[in-house]
């Protein structure tokens, strides 16, 4: 007992380790790496054994576990996608067994994963015109809002007096959700195309922009001192100080951004739009075809997270200084 | 001719109503290719007077000559390294540099700008540091970049802001005779002001120290020793130690009428 006591800390530490060895971590580790294929032969057997739903074709759902579990396989050294997986082969085993082998069960209300899966093989037209069209909305008025935010924001920063008139005010204006204008919007201006660009712009201009002008106006002054001894020229000053210094910021501020700018698209196209995917979530729900609905939700998911990957990769690309 | 004449300058702060002196008719020149130390205790006015032969702000009063000509604002003519964030953190080592050159010499492409900026970086022992980030460097390879992409702009003035207050003491040595060894190497002599408050510093590098307190130039000694110069020798040096007594003596002095007056600071 008494050389218990005396031990001093890194031999607690070694008889901890120990202790957790006795209890057998690699057995454990073993059996987590384990837990997603199990899953995974649970959900293929659920999937071949008769349920309600036997008519629809299995092909595209298949398609996708095959994806994921190749992925799996692919990086069989990573732990987080290993949880990941589980718990998604988790959530597709209670949809599955929810959906076909519940007996009773509303399929237009509960469509069956394979159902769901199957519009992205048999809409994919549909699909690929309902992306191009929000990603051409979303693509112009996100590069508006960004190239007006920052140069506007740049010159509102340099300059006190602008400073001190226009922040204040965009800070009223900023926190009005964009997407009590998208009514309006549709109804004042010309075409859809136009309001929700509308919508768009002005979902992110207010962000960037008070960023971008908080950003230059707080500039360390030794920065700008070292730069006007330079005999730098307005032009230079802009390019070279002052957009490099904002765009870390701004990076940070994008995924934010693009998201509320999706949520304002897809309000706005559930509203007036002609294509695109708020639509096709709307058009098929007016028509109570939830299957294409809730693929329409899962697409968006999608989609939204490619942008936030894409954004993540170019700020690794973009700003490397730090 | 002076290369460098500053009269009767006083430089006022107006601070929402209240108005602070940083310099009070203040008087010196420098002759073309010295190196000149100003000295003194924070506050002294020696920032403050730096930043008026940069052109970042104009006196209240008085004038600054420049080869006899009035001069406001900031020119080519004058080089600047400061304490802190002289390079762009955006920019690498070499880009920094290359910037520089550009905007000093705008004819000048893309690709000599930047084999420039390597032999500077060569000259500084920064070879192989080209692609690096400021993050990814130390501070001392921070200040020998701001100075090889200073003196890469080629400026007749070059002024020098406590280039080395950040560093440590070691590297502080390495960097005091990396000075000494690339301006001696350069073709056009530079005229340099060099701010500090490190006393030995001031005594190896300068050809005259003004002491500065009260808002102006209290004292002014001129440092006995030749080029080349040697560190050992000098530390060893009579003219050394007496030199070094009288200006830590006006340190003092200043000191003491602080303890004796209103304020004190310590």
């Amino acid at each position: 007992m008494t050389t218990a006591v005396l031990q001093d800390v890194p031999d607690v530490q070694e008889v901890q380790s120990k202790k957790g060895t006795v209890f057998s971590w690699p057995a454990v580790r073993s059996i987590q790496w384990f837990i997603p294929h199990v899953l995974f032969v649970v959900l293929l057997w659920l999937i071949f054994t008769p349920g309600a739903d036997d008519s629809t074709p299995k092909g595209a759902f298949l398609a996708v576990l095959a994806i994921s579990e190749a992925a799996l396989l692919f990086r069989r050294n990573s732990r987080s996608l290993s949880d990941i997986m589980a718990i998604l082969y988790l959530l597709f085993i209670v949809w599955e067994i929810g959906t076909t082998k519940v007996e009773d069960v509303n399929l237009i209300l509960y469509p069956s994963p394979a159902k769901v899966f199957a519009i992205f093989a048999s809409d994919w037209q549909k699909i690929l015109d309902g992306i191009r069209s929000s990603m051409y909305l979303l693509g112009v008025g996100f590069s508006s809002a960004l190239i007006l935010g920052v140069l506007l924001g740049i010159v509102t920063g340099s300059v006190a007096r602008l400073r001190d008139s226009l922040l204040p005010l965009a800070k009223v204006i900023s926190p009005i959700p964009p997407i009590i204008y998208t009514p309006y919007a549709v109804a004042v201006l010309p075409t859809f195309e136009i309001a929700s660009i509308f919508v768009i712009f002005s979902s992110i201009f207010w962000q960037i922009y008070i960023q971008v002008a908080l950003s230059v106006s707080n500039i360390d002054q030794k920065l700008l001192d070292s730069a006007k001894t330079m005999n730098l020229s307005a032009t230079a000053m802009f390019i070279h100080v002052l957009w490099p210094y904002c765009l870390p910021n701004i990076m940070k501020t994008l995924p934010l951004s693009v998201a509320n700018a999706f949520m304002v698209l897809t309000a706005a196209e559930m509203i007036g739009a002609t294509s695109g995917l708020g639509y096709f979530v709307r058009y098929y729900a007016d028509f109570a075809d939830y299957t294409r609905v809730i693929a329409g939700i899962f697409l968006i998911g999608i989609v939204v997270s490619a942008l936030n990957y894409g954004i993540a990769e170019l700020e690794r690309k973009v700003v490397r200084w730090h | 001719m002076h290369k460098i004449e500053i009269s009767n300058v006083s430089l006022t702060y107006n601070d929402d109503g209240t108005v602070y002196n940083a310099l009070d008719q203040m008087n010196f020149s420098v002759d073309p290719g010295e190196f000149v130390s100003i000295i003194g205790s924070s506050g002294c006015g020696k920032s403050s007077t730096l930043s008026i032969l940069a052109g970042l702000r104009e006196p209240t009063e008085g004038q600054y000559l420049i080869d006899g000509h009035v001069s406001h604002g900031t020119g080519r003519n004058r080089g600047v390294v400061f304490q802190h964030y002289s390079l762009f953190p955006w920019m690498t080592a070499e880009q920094n540099i290359a910037f520089g050159i550009r905007q000093a010499f705008p004819d000048t492409t893309q690709k000599e700008a930047s084999d420039i900026a390597r032999e500077y970086l060569e000259k500084v022992g920064l070879a192989g540091f080209e692609d690096k980030y400021p993050y990814q460097l130390s501070g001392g390879m921070q200040q020998r970049t701001a100075i090889a992409r200073t003196l890469a702009m080629q400026p007749e003035i070059l002024l020098l802001d406590e280039p080395f207050g950040a560093i440590d003491a070691r590297n502080r040595i390495l960097l005091q005779d990396l000075l000494l060894d690339v301006l001696g190497k350069e073709k056009q002599q530079k005229t340099i002001v060099f701010v500090t408050h490190d006393v030995d510093e001031a005594i190896l590098l300068s050809d005259r120290i003004l002491f500065m307190d009260k808002k102006h130039i209290l004292e002014e000694y001129v440092v006995p020793f030749s080029r080349p110069r040697n560190r050992e020798q000098i530390f060893q040096s009579r003219e050394y130690i007496q030199m070094r007594q009288a200006l830590l003596g006006c340190f003092f002095r200043g000191l003491q009428d602080k303890i004796g007056g209103e304020e004190v600071v310590l």
